[in-house]
């Protein structure tokens, strides 16, 4: 299938976070409860707004693709986690970027 | 660049966290200072200079609060009084010593009208919107104190009160950068500009009044 042209593909933003907790924690659980996060928030229709993925996370820091349109509200649901599997944690943006390579080398 | 104060933090004895350690991760965060207001049960005089200290009373009867007023004022730079109950409220606001009256709303209501609004007006006390509910609690008690500081906020917004945002934090884990602050308070109805003065010119106002007393009276003496 051809590749959108530019006009019509969704504006995106990569936006850097980290994490606070005496836990490392795998990615598989973050995704988790950040979706779980974003439902609880937001609903499956807000979820459905966001555009949101997960690109990595090694445990303390993580990447995410989300709509430009919508990282305040992912920024909201990123301090509205409250922990992973019964271990408290604490997330917080560290920044955001308009390109991932961006992204890597200025937050990572 | 803009100074971000938060008036609402919880240390040990209260809970796990060291007072100079939440200075430290507040400071990381964007935070220019972080005033601890235990619980008046756990209250203690802090080690450290630095941090602001502070109390957040809590009373279970209108003659207590004023009793608790009577001791602790000219103890601590922040008075805050753990709001709720309708008639400490109205102590709360009818008082020019108290600073500020953290989340006037309990579980069934907003706890403010328009007449304590006035009230508060009049003293000029701010009121505090702890946002800590909304990473603790999910569901039907979390919409439900969500719609009451709607409720608040347009009462506050009316009157012109001063507000001031607050993590509530209990452990380090709870406080969170004065961006997420901004971004959650839109939930309340906030825009950027309302958000950032709740955050910096408010708070920096208390301040300036409650250490520019201290500095008088000490003239005075």
């Amino acid at each position: 299938m051809k590749v959108l042209p530019p006009t019509l593909r969704d504006s995106v933003r990569y936006m850097a976070f980290e994490v606070i907790s005496d836990k490392i924690i795998n990615a598989r659980d973050m995704k988790n409860e950040i979706l779980s996060a974003t439902t609880s928030l937001l609903g499956d229709v807000g979820l459905t707004g966001l555009g949101f993925e997960l690109i990595s996370f090694d445990g303390q820091k993580g990447l995410l693709r989300c709509r430009r349109s919508h990282t305040e509200d992912v920024r909201s649901v990123l301090a509205t986690i409250f922990n992973v599997k019964m271990y408290r944690l604490s997330v917080r943006v560290v920044g955001v970027s308009g390109t991932l390579a961006g992204a890597k080398e200025k937050y990572l | 660049m803009v100074e971000y104060y938060d008036l609402c933090i919880h240390s040990r004895p209260e809970c796990t966290d060291s007072p100079e350690r939440l200075k430290l991760l507040s400071n990381k965060y964007g935070f220019t200072n972080i005033a601890i207001t235990n619980h008046s049960t756990y209250w203690q005089p802090l080690e450290s200079t630095d941090i602001i200290l502070g109390i957040e009373l809590v009373a279970k009867s209108a003659q207590m609060l004023r009793n608790l007023i009577n001791i602790y004022r000219d103890k601590v730079t922040i008075l805050a009084v753990h709001g709720g109950d309708e008639r400490i409220n109205r102590v709360a606001c009818s008082d020019s010593r108290v600073d500020v009256l953290i989340h006037p709303e309990s579980g069934t209501s907003n706890g403010l009208n328009h007449t304590l609004a006035k009230f508060a007006k009049r003293n000029d006390v701010a009121i505090g919107f702890s946002l800590d509910y909304l990473w603790r609690h999910r569901g039907y008690y979390r919409a439900k104190l969500l719609s009451l500081q709607r409720k608040n906020f347009s009462i506050c917004r009316k009157f012109a009160l001063k507000i001031v945002l607050t993590s509530g934090a209990l452990s380090l884990y709870d406080l969170k950068a004065p961006r997420e602050v901004e971004a959650l308070s839109r939930y309340i109805g906030m825009d950027g500009t309302e958000s950032e003065s709740a955050l910096s010119t408010i708070p920096r106002t208390i301040l300036n009044k409650r250490l520019k007393g201290v500095k008088s009276d000490k003239e005075h003496l």
